[in-house]
């Protein structure tokens, strides 16, 4: 197994989850990476990915999982980087033992949200106490409710704009979403902010592992 | 990019449209003088689908100074967006306003798009004749594509346009740009010595001279831009390779040009002739170096006819052996009738048939010189279904010169024949499952049947009428297509400068993506074509054979006395071979350049 972390920045942001996907297998078609292909009916290359990344939002950190053994790390490194489009370049490609299913075991993010929070720190970070913050969105035409405040993990405001650790995968909280409802907290204005996906995070109880010390246990 | 358009492109379906970013997109920084801008009125998923726009993009991107970039039109949502919060239209690879250009250039491919064409200009904030522009600073707008058999019904939009191959005149027009923007040569300087390159139609130098409504005579002419050697032609095979998916998703090959079928109706196969075709072994090389710098799993062999390419068998054997390694499937777009082998249908699951007789009986077949017999459809039909196929897709033409019920009938005939066929033959336990689909004849520019009339709307509905009844058959489908657009097709493949108002009054109606069935709005049309004060049958009717046509002024090779010939000897119901290496016919092409060289 190999896991290629590779980051998706500027406007391939706007790609679909889907639609990367076939970006990623047709590299590996165009780079010569074989890839095993599943048993049964219908055999596909075996691959996997992290968490689908909402439209527009960037990330310094995805992985994507193939099942290949005849190569070196380095190779893979470089064939799928001589063959991606440049937005989605990879920065590391590990050789592990098997899958490290980081759709099952990653259960937050951290995200960026650019931007001058700084006057706003302090009633922002607070939110993050929240007992209940219940959020209405629109969801394919249909209004939804969601409570985030047990999905929010962390609000911290720096420098460079807001950090946020909230819940991936399920239950899923989207960055936007949250951003958006501090704004109607806060009542500023709704905008669009850059917000990328800074890191992958395994938490349990109280333990925080990055998702790079979470690979350890399957680095060959 | 600014925090405006990250809102918009939030909002609207597939914001990867409008954003570029795909595998080998050539440097947008490098060093560059000039800056072209291609656009097709269409959305991203079809423009980018099209050969010609993919072949001169990269071969201008290839030229030492240039960038050329992209823009597709936005889908109404994105338009819509655009108008709103006042952002200019842009370009896909740098987000760069359309007005920024040296260069705009829109690559028309057929009649419904006309109003697209506005609609980009609108959202781009150009205004739209080329009279208007003369004051301010806007780029040199320029057509090219298919459209340009008959330019005159959007000529007036444009400054120049390029009559024929791209890869000859627009070359030749940006090198001679970028020579004269070095050189601070002004824009009207510029386009008076680009009149004198092959292929480079300015309108405002070259226009029709009408009395009493005719056209008299032309100012001068202009004779289509041709590449002398295809071999030798550049040929791109680092292509762009799409972030999401689109129409046609896959590699292409081009094998060769022009067509020596000279079916009549057909305006492609005169346009681009002379008949060039590339080597075997340059088409082999390009085939792999295409798969191999995109990943693609389907490569398709295209060309008018690609079943008449010379060495198709050995390019099919050699791309199979060599290319595809079994995980690339060749796709074959426009296998004739006539010409069907069922070894090159090869592996895959073996859905539909499809194929194009046009017309249902072989008097009328004769007629459009569609060399196709009752024989040969016989054993297509055969072979085809003991090969294993399952189902037929057939497409023919109604309103077509000289036709009659018999002709109709003869249609529901082929259907008969295969149901029949299918109990002797079939090879599956399922019934055959048949498609039929017609299509209106349009009496296109540079063909034999120019000079005749379309049929008219009440005809149009009666014959579709009679197959509508008599295809009423358990597991037979009937398509048509629809009567309205293909008058307002008719009308612009054949029109003049008058109509540049229509198309105004039909955009500030409303109209756009006119190709889009369920967008096309016929009633606008009608009150556009009556605020203008123009009929619609005026460009719909017979004309003479002496008469002086609005698009004579274009020197496409083949000449407007072979094409009369062919229409008299349509009516006398006889045939005219394909053309070939030692048989030519005499169609005049070969003056432009020669023929199976
Ligand atoms: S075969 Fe006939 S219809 Fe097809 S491209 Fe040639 S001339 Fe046109
Ligand atoms: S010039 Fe002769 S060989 Fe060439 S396309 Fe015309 S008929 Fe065919």
């Amino acid at each position: 197994m190999k896991v290629i972390e590779h980051i998706k920045k500027g406007n391939i942001s706007y790609v679909s989850h889907i639609d990367s996907m076939r970006v990623l297998q047709r590299t590996l078609i165009r780079a010569n990476i074989n890839v095993k292909l599943s048993e049964g009916f219908n055999p596909h290359p075996v691959t996997y990915t992290s968490h689908p990344l909402p439209l527009g939002v960037e990330s310094e950190q995805e992985f994507f999982v193939i099942a290949n053994d005849d190569m070196s790390a380095e190779q893979v490194l470089n064939a799928f980087n001589n063959n991606i489009p440049s937005g989605m370049l990879a920065v590391k490609c590990y050789d592990c033992i098997k899958n490290p299913n980081f759709a099952k075991n990653v259960n937050y993010c951290e995200y960026l949200v650019k931007g001058n929070f700084l006057q706003y720190k302090k009633e922002i970070e607070i939110l993050q106490n929240e007992k209940s913050w219940v959020i209405k969105f629109d969801f394919k035409g249909t209004e939804k409710e969601q409570d985030i405040a047990p999905l929010i993990h962390s609000l911290k405001v720096v420098n460079k704009g807001l950090v946020m650790i909230i819940a991936t995968g399920n239950p899923n909280l989207r960055p936007d979403r949250v951003v958006s409802a501090i704004c109607d907290k806060l009542v500023l204005p709704q905008k669009a902010f850059n917000i990328v996906r800074t890191k992958q995070l395994v938490i349990n109880n109280d333990k925080i592992l990055t998702a790079e010390e979470f690979l350890q246990e399957y680095i060959k | 990019m600014d925090n405006k358009l990250k809102e918009i492109l939030l909002k609207v379906e597939k914001p990867a449209r409008y954003v570029g970013g795909e595998f080998n997109m050539p440097d947008m920084n490098k060093p560059c003088s000039t800056r072209l801008c291609l656009c097709f009125p269409e959305i991203y998923e079809i423009g980018m689908s099209n050969i010609g726009v993919r072949i001169l993009y990269h071969l201008l991107n290839d030229m030492q100074g240039i960038v050329c970039e992209r823009c597709f039109a936005p889908f109404v949502d994105m338009g819509e967006q655009l108008k709103t919060n006042d952002i200019p239209l842009f370009s896909v690879d740098s987000g760069k306003p359309l007005s920024g250009f040296d260069i705009v250039g829109m690559s028309i491919g057929y009649e419904l798009l006309y109003t697209n064409v506005l609609y980009m200009l609108d959202l781009a904030g150009i205004p739209f004749r080329a009279k208007d522009r003369q004051n301010g600073n806007y780029p040199i707008l320029i057509a090219g594509g298919p459209c340009v058999v008959n330019p005159e019904p959007f000529a007036e939009i444009f400054d120049a346009i390029m009559i024929g191959e791209g890869e000859k005149n627009l070359k030749e027009f940006t090198l001679l740009y970028d020579e004269c923007k070095k050189q601070g040569i002004s824009k009207s300087e510029f386009l008076e010595k680009a009149a004198c390159l092959d292929g480079v139609y300015i309108p405002s130098k070259t226009y029709p001279v009408v009395k009493n409504g005719k056209i008299t005579g032309f100012t001068c002419s202009v004779k289509k831009a041709v590449v002398q050697d295809l071999d030798k032609e550049y040929f791109p095979t680092k292509i762009l390779v799409p972030n999401i998916e689109i129409t046609h998703d896959r590699a292409v090959l081009e094998l060769y040009r022009g067509c020596n079928n000279g079916c009549r109706f057909c305006q492609a196969c005169f346009y681009y002739r002379p008949i060039r075709s590339r080597r075997l072994q340059t088409l082999l090389e390009q085939g792999k170096q295409l798969v191999d710098s995109t990943g693609y799993s389907e490569l398709s062999l295209s060309s008018l006819s690609t079943s008449d390419y010379e060495s198709l068998h050995e390019l099919i054997c050699g791309l199979k052996a060599d290319v595809c390694n079994g995980n690339v499937r060749l796709a074959m777009p426009s296998l004739r009738l006539d010409s069907y082998k069922s070894e090159y249908m090869g592996s895959g699951r073996l859905g539909s048939l499809t194929f194009a007789p046009e017309a249902g009986s072989q008097r009328l077949r004769n007629v459009i010189n569609k060399n196709i017999t009752d024989e040969n459809i016989k054993n297509t039909i055969k072979s085809a279904l003991e090969y294993g196929y399952t189902g037929f897709k057939l497409y023919f033409m109604i309103g077509l010169p000289t036709e009659t019920i018999e002709d109709l009938q003869g249609i529901v005939d082929i259907v008969l024949l295969i149901k029949d066929m299918a109990k002797v033959y079939g090879k599956s336990k399922r019934p055959v499952q048949i498609t039929v689909s017609t299509s209106v004849f349009i009496p296109k520019p540079l063909t034999p049947f120019q000079w005749e009339r379309q049929i008219d709307e009440q005809e149009m509905l009666a014959k579709q009428r009679f197959l509508i009844d008599n295809l009423h058959i358990k597991n037979v489908r009937y398509n048509w297509h629809s009567a309205d657009s293909s008058i307002i097709e008719a009308v612009f493949s054949r029109g003049d400068r008058r109509l540049l108002d229509v198309i105004e009054q039909a955009y500030a109606l409303g109209c756009k993506f006119d190709g889009w069935s369920e967008r096309f709005d016929f009633d606008k049309w009608k009150q556009a074509f009556d605020n203008a004060g123009i009929n619609m049958s005026d460009y719909t009717r017979e004309w003479e054979e002496d008469e002086i046509l609005p698009w004579d002024f274009v020197e496409h090779g083949v000449t407007k006395k072979y094409l009369l010939s062919e229409k008299h000897k349509a009516y006398d119901g006889v045939v005219t071979k394909a053309c070939g290496k030692n048989s030519c016919t005499g169609c005049g092409a070969n003056k432009l350049g020669r023929c199976y060289s």
